[in-house]
């Protein structure tokens, strides 16, 4: 009776937050996932009572057609590789360099600031960092005897621009996390290899390295996560121009929904990405367990 | 028991309309539990003294002949919103309108207002919208013909200035909507630049005519090319102290297809005799790979070489600051604010500079056999209609036809004043152009309000069919690629174009499309 009534209290305390998850999370999916099988276009004028046409799979076999999609995808996977090899690397030896300073509480702050700007801001930003002409960052480069790169106004560049920046406000993200990684270290094994004569790169590889791999995973899920959904920074920054130089699988899914209004083309391409990440995600963590 | 097997528009709708409403429980809920303290200002002194004067023209009139109605109109939010705003007491005073004002964000408004006036009843009575919609708002909203030809309705027809009149709001032959801001484009020049006599003696003698303002689009290319000078070489007289450039447009990948379109339109009509046209008007073949169009999308090029380095990624903001603020620009195509903010005009980059003088004229054409091809862009800005189904259709009118209306519009596109502030709103009336208030209190607008008539007597409609987005985003993807060096050649990019357009009108339905293309033309009269 007391078991009955304990598992009836604890479905209680339970029950209001699955009753949200499913409005704000199941339902919404379920709900996408019928556009997504449903020539569903906002243009196309409906008689009363007439609905949006089931297609099957046709929006899925269209997007296997489409060489802007495919276009699309081969950037956001060169935008994720790059900016995470330069956010990890970044980021890690940042994180090594802090932990060998002895005063860096002020530092580890204002080191972390980038990451709280919000996307729309850090987009407007880089305009203007980037300009070529009254950029800071083409002034700087000039000094040095480089003239007139193009960045977000060139075919050629506009892509490693958005991954710089990117890079500049996350890097600081996986230096905090590598960081408190570092601080966590059982002290004992990296004294011990120490005394049996470890240096500075092969107590690095050998030992914290390996030691730091579930923190720097979980940092490069995070981030994978966020990178695959990037929209803001290239809405604001290059609109996934000039041409489609910087037209990441995000932002086509957002043109094909929400400028051409083709609802449910747009949460077919939605969907490939989910199940994109969910692949990624599922290696991530299995490489994570073992 | 029925099995649903599909999900109608309104289904649809309602369930992104589900998710609005939800945010706005939790809006209000926020509201009602914000402390006292967090109250909007009140009115200042200054402003309430001035609304008393209009209220005291304006209560004058008749009884108040709709007493307690209220109409409900969605508006777009911020500066665009004031006026309503501001005119609501005066619209109670007058007619005993109560005026509920529902902001929403530009972007929103398309699915919110199709979303609202679809419901039954529609959620709202007047929507504020981009004529540009035109083919998918039209089965939900009022033609006004009727109201218009009632005694007393006229809204002041004639009094639009014609280019809005014929393309913003007639539609297959119908008044659908009144303008509430008048967009255009203008060609912007350097007039201290223009009237410099040694200036107007060297370009003499290196091209063999007078430096006057380009009627034409080679004419154009030429002063370009004779402006674009080095830092440290002579202009004005005087040393340079920055590069200068003879010509600017806004290319940045999103909305780069307007400035193609200043080329492309002229083209287009002297290759056809007057013609101009987006599409054949028999079989919706697209005329955008056609020799003029490819032709124009080259002379869109050869202006891109004489621009900044950076031009690809000009947006409104880096035209305007690179023109207006850093002053090294001789020539750029662009919307009514320079020529409203004239007196912001910087300086040319010369050691030392002449007065600062902002020139306004009509875009350059073409010129064949003798016959000068020359068009204003009008661009499918905001416009307001009164809802099918409203309750209150004769409220609803009167409520946009005295928003719209010469009395009130005035003081909206004359904004900022000290009555009225910001409102995004441009001139649309010949009663705007030629008021005396807006040029005394305004002086420095005044070659803007000149150009205005001449501008859009001449006036060409963006394209406003449905699909246009996609036509129009398609068509800026081609010029952004050929311009990035993506494609080599005009002509590929726009075959490349044409295509993706024959595709959206089969895919929308090539008779319907033709018929909706058709009703785009169609005037009044």
């Amino acid at each position: 009776m007391v078991k009955t009534s304990n598992r009836l209290y604890a479905w209680a305390l339970i029950l209001p937050t699955i009753l949200v998850l499913i409005v704000v999370v199941v339902y919404p999916l379920i709900y996408s996932l019928n556009v997504a099988f449903r020539n569903a276009d906002l243009r196309i004028r409906l008689n009363p009572g007439e609905e949006y046409p089931f297609i099957g799979l046709d929006n899925f076999l269209r997007i296997l057609d489409d060489s802007r999609f495919h276009d699309a995808l081969l950037r956001t996977a060169y935008y994720v590789g790059l900016g995470l090899a330069i956010q990890l690397s970044a980021g890690l030896g940042v994180a090594l360099l802090l932990f060998n300073l002895t005063k860096r509480r002020a530092l580890v702050t204002a080191l972390i600031l980038p990451s709280m700007v919000i996307p729309v801001a850090v987009g407007w930003t880089g305009r203007l960092l980037f300009h070529p002409t009254a950029g800071p960052v083409n002034y700087i480069l000039s000094l040095f005897g480089v003239e007139g790169i193009g960045w977000v106004n060139s075919a050629q560049y506009s892509l490693l621009t958005l991954i710089l920046i990117d890079s500049w406000q996350w890097t600081p993200f996986i230096m905090l996390i590598s960081y408190a990684g570092l601080l966590s270290l059982p002290q004992e094994v990296v004294e011990s290899a120490k005394v049996d004569g470890a240096g500075g790169f092969r107590l690095f590889i050998h030992i914290i390295l390996p030691l730091l791999k579930p923190v720097l995973l979980v940092a490069i899920l995070i981030r994978v996560l966020e990178m695959l959904r990037a929209f803001d920074v290239v809405y604001v920054l290059t609109y996934g121009g000039p041409g489609t130089s910087s037209e990441i699988v995000t932002f086509y899914a957002f043109i094909a929904g929400f400028r051409y209004f083709e609802l449910g083309y747009s949460a077919a391409m939605g969907w490939i990405i989910v199940i994109l990440l969910s692949i990624i995600l599922t290696l991530l963590v299995r490489v994570i367990r073992a | 028991m029925s099995e649903k097997k599909g999900t109608s528009r309104r289904e649809f709708l309602a369930g992104v309309g589900g998710a609005v409403a939800g945010l706005a429980v939790g809006a209000a809920v926020g509201w009602s539990l914000k402390p006292a303290e967090m109250a909007p200002p009140e009115v200042r002194t200054e402003t309430v003294v001035q609304t008393q004067t209009v209220t005291q023209t304006v209560t004058a009139g008749p009884p108040r002949p709709f007493e307690g109605v209220k109409i409900t109109a969605l508006v777009h939010s911020g500066h665009q919103a004031v006026p309503w705003k501001k005119w609501s007491q005066v619209i109670k005073d007058r007619w005993g309108i109560e005026l509920e004002v529902v902001e929403t964000p530009p972007e929103d408004i398309y699915s919110k207002a199709l979303l609202g006036i679809q419901a039954s009843p529609p959620e709202y009575d007047i929507i504020q919208w981009n004529s540009a919609w035109i083919g998918d708002f039209e089965p939900f909203i009022q033609p006004l013909d009727e109201f218009m030809s009632k005694p007393g309705g006229d809204p002041g027809w004639g009094d639009i200035i014609s280019g809005y009149r014929n393309f913003q709001n007639t539609w297959g032959g119908k008044v659908y909507s009144l303008t509430l801001d008048g967009d255009t484009f203008f060609l912007y020049y350097r007039k201290d630049l223009f009237d410099h006599p040694e200036e107007r003696d060297n370009f003499k003698s290196q091209y063999g005519r007078e430096l006057t303002v380009p009627r034409t689009w080679e004419e154009a290319l030429e002063v370009a090319e004779f402006f674009t000078r080095k830092k440290g070489e002579k202009l004005a007289g005087s040393t340079l102290t920055k590069d200068f450039f003879g010509i600017a447009d806004q290319l940045r990948r999103g909305r780069s297809y307007y400035w193609y379109l200043f080329r492309y339109v002229p083209y287009i009509a002297a290759a056809r005799n007057g013609q101009g046209d987006y599409f054949d008007r028999d079989t919706m073949e697209p005329l955008i790979n056609t020799d003029a169009a490819v032709e124009a999308l080259e002379v869109l090029k050869r202006s891109k070489d004489l621009a900044p380095p950076g031009v690809l990624g000009f947006e409104w903001d880096e035209l305007f600051t690179a023109a207006m603020k850093e002053g090294i620009i001789g020539m750029w195509i662009h919307w009514p604010d320079e020529g409203k903010r004239s007196d912001e005009l910087a300086p040319l980059p010369v050691e030392n500079p002449p007065k600062p003088q902002l020139g306004v004229a009509m875009i350059p054409g073409v010129e064949k056999d003798g016959k000068l091809y020359q068009y204003t862009i009008v661009d499918a800005a905001w416009v307001v209609s009164v809802v099918k189904g409203s309750k209150n259709p004769e409220a609803a009118y009167t409520v946009i036809k005295f928003i719209t209306g010469p009395e009130a519009s005035l003081e909206n596109v004359m904004a900022p004043t000290d009555f009225m502030p910001d409102t995004g709103h441009d001139p649309y009336r010949y009663s705007h152009i030629h008021s005396y208030r807006f040029r005394k209190l305004k002086p420095h607008a005044v070659p803007l309000l000149d150009a205005y008539a001449e501008a859009l007597e001449k006036g060409f409609p963006l394209l406003k069919i449905p699909g246009a987005f996609e036509y129009l985003d398609k068509l800026d993807l081609g010029i952004s690629k050929y311009l990035a060096g993506e494609i080599m050649s005009a002509k590929e990019a726009l075959d490349g174009v044409a295509k993706e357009w024959e595709q959206i009108t089969d895919k929308l339905g090539r008779d319907k499309q033709k018929e909706f293309y058709r009703k785009m033309w169609e005037l009044i009269g």
